[in-house]
């Protein structure tokens, strides 16, 4: 959240894409550093939780899990799952391991959407002269998956 | 995956079936028996599952069955024998999968994975009407192969007979049967462990190409068991001494899409267009991300970086017009 792109442009370093990608040399004569934006999360509610693939398993789903139980102020009856990309996966199995260890007490609504994301193409030149920033946008898939215990039948 | 790379490639990809035959099938008949195996659990699966559409729809493409069966046949004796129409003119794509999955892998420990089956699991939509086609999206599934044949399911007679006339014949007579009308109401895509992302992508493209539909989302846990074969015990033997199986449960969706509406209440479901509407009503609960986004925009100016503004101007003018039906 506090990062303002992914950590990890690909590649670093002007040395490793040489070496590792010729064909991109013959394509263009100007390399590019790849940096991904990072996608906009909308909402931040208390109960809003983002799963990526960094953080361990567990400690995400000990997170959620306090959520849902609520650490003496009272947990909340919902709590979103968000998952995009590759971290659906992990989206599902959290929220699929909270409904097994509440013993049915949970439900599933899963939603799906899709999410635009952009990517920066900044040259590696030194000269600063050649090429200008390109920006790309691709999609990706999401998943919101609301985990919630259901309201009586009364209402 | 199979089954809808087999469907597909029996009309769709002529050119991928050629290389897959030749490497596969035709010269090399010291494919291993872990090929054999592959093959074998997998044309099963793809019987059962081509087994059920036909019934469903009564509208067979005979290319479809027709790679199928072949491959059936020359990897497992014993598999269902089912009318060859065409049997000579569609090469199986199976044997470039199989080949591809008993090269060894490296990094994991001297195992190879030698066949993975799914555990059969009821339905998730209980009463879903016959005649819904049931796309199972495996981890290798091409999103082209299975976009292809689903919107020409989909999309009627119209686009069915247009794929018909550019593939060249592939297609058989099988599609000329007057079953479908204006095309199918319903489309469910499913897929488990790593499929499930392709799966969710799958269920999107066709929602923003098909507009209107009604979705339905089902999660749930499915067993998958694994051979994982030592590579020590010499490879092409066959069933050696040093196999593991192991259980698995991995997590599974099943998106149901439908023209027709379907139960609000239930669950999961998602009405047609709700890619902005979704954010909107989560906007509208949330009254703490307006001081988020308002703290964000007030730091904007001291980022270090130059083409952070930017970033997160985006990221604030995106945020804008969504808030604004909420307020």
């Amino acid at each position: 959240m506090a990062e303002p792109r992914s950590p990890a442009p690909v590649p670093p370093n002007p040395a490793s894409l040489s070496s590792e990608g010729p064909m991109a040399v013959e394509m263009d004569p100007v390399e590019y550093t790849l940096r991904k934006r990072l996608p906009r999360k909308l909402p931040k509610r208390r109960n809003d939780v983002y799963v990526n693939m960094k953080t361990d398993f567990k400690a995400q789903l000990a997170r959620c899990q306090k959520l849902l139980d609520g650490g003496g102020a009272g947990g909340h009856r919902e709590i979103c799952i968000h998952g995009l990309g590759l971290a659906i996966n992990r989206a599902i199995n959290i929220a699929l391991q909270l409904q097994a260890s509440s013993q049915g007490a949970l439900q599933l609504a899963a939603n799906t959407s899709t999410v635009e994301l952009v990517d920066d193409l900044e040259p590696e030149d030194p000269d600063g002269e050649a090429g200008e920033p390109i920006t790309r946008t691709r999609n990706n898939s999401a998943i919101h998956i609301k985990v919630f215990y259901p309201a009586p039948q009364s209402s | 995956m199979i089954a809808g790379f087999g469907t597909i490639n029996g009309h769709v990809g002529g050119i991928q079936c050629q290389v897959a035959g030749s490497s596969g099938l035709l010269p090399a008949p010291q494919v291993t028996a872990q090929a054999t195996a592959e093959l074998g659990i997998h044309s099963n699966l793809c019987l059962h599952f081509q087994g059920q559409r036909y019934v469903a729809n009564a509208a067979p493409t005979s290319g479809a069955v027709g790679g199928v069966t072949v491959s059936a046949v020359s990897s497992l004796p014993t598999a269902p024998q089912m009318p060859l129409p065409q049997a000579p003119a569609v090469p199986p794509p199976q044997p470039m999968m199989a080949t591809a999955t008993a090269a060894p892998k490296p990094g994991q420990g001297g195992f190879r994975k030698v066949c993975r089956t799914e555990e059969a699991s009821p339905c998730p939509f209980p009463g879903l009407a016959p005649g819904v086609l049931h796309m199972r999206v495996k981890e290798g599934s091409k999103i082209r192969n299975l976009m292809g044949f689903a919107m020409a399911r989909m999309q009627g007679p119209s686009g069915a007979t247009a794929v018909e006339v550019g593939r060249g014949g592939a297609f058989g007579g099988g599609t000329g049967t007057p079953g479908s009308s204006a095309g199918l109401r319903q489309v469910v895509f499913c897929g488990s462990g790593r499929a499930v992302t392709k799966t969710i992508t799958c269920a999107e493209i066709m929602k923003r190409k098909l507009g209107g539909l009604h979705q339905l989302t089902k999660l749930c846990y499915k067993g998958v068991r694994e051979v994982w074969e030592s590579q020590d015990a010499g490879g092409s033997g066959g069933g050696g001494g040093g196999e593991v199986t192991v259980h698995r449960t991995v997590p599974s969706v099943s998106i149901l899409l439908s023209k027709d509406p379907l139960d609000p209440r239930e669950p999961g479901y998602q009405p047609p267009e709700t890619l902005t509407s979704l954010w909107a009503e989560r906007e509208e609960q949330s009254p703490p991300a307006h001081t988020a986004a308002a703290k964000r925009a007030m730091l904007e100016p001291h980022a270090p970086h130059s083409s952070q503004p930017s970033a997160k101007r985006l990221c604030v003018g995106a945020g804008v017009p969504l808030r604004c039906p909420a307020d």
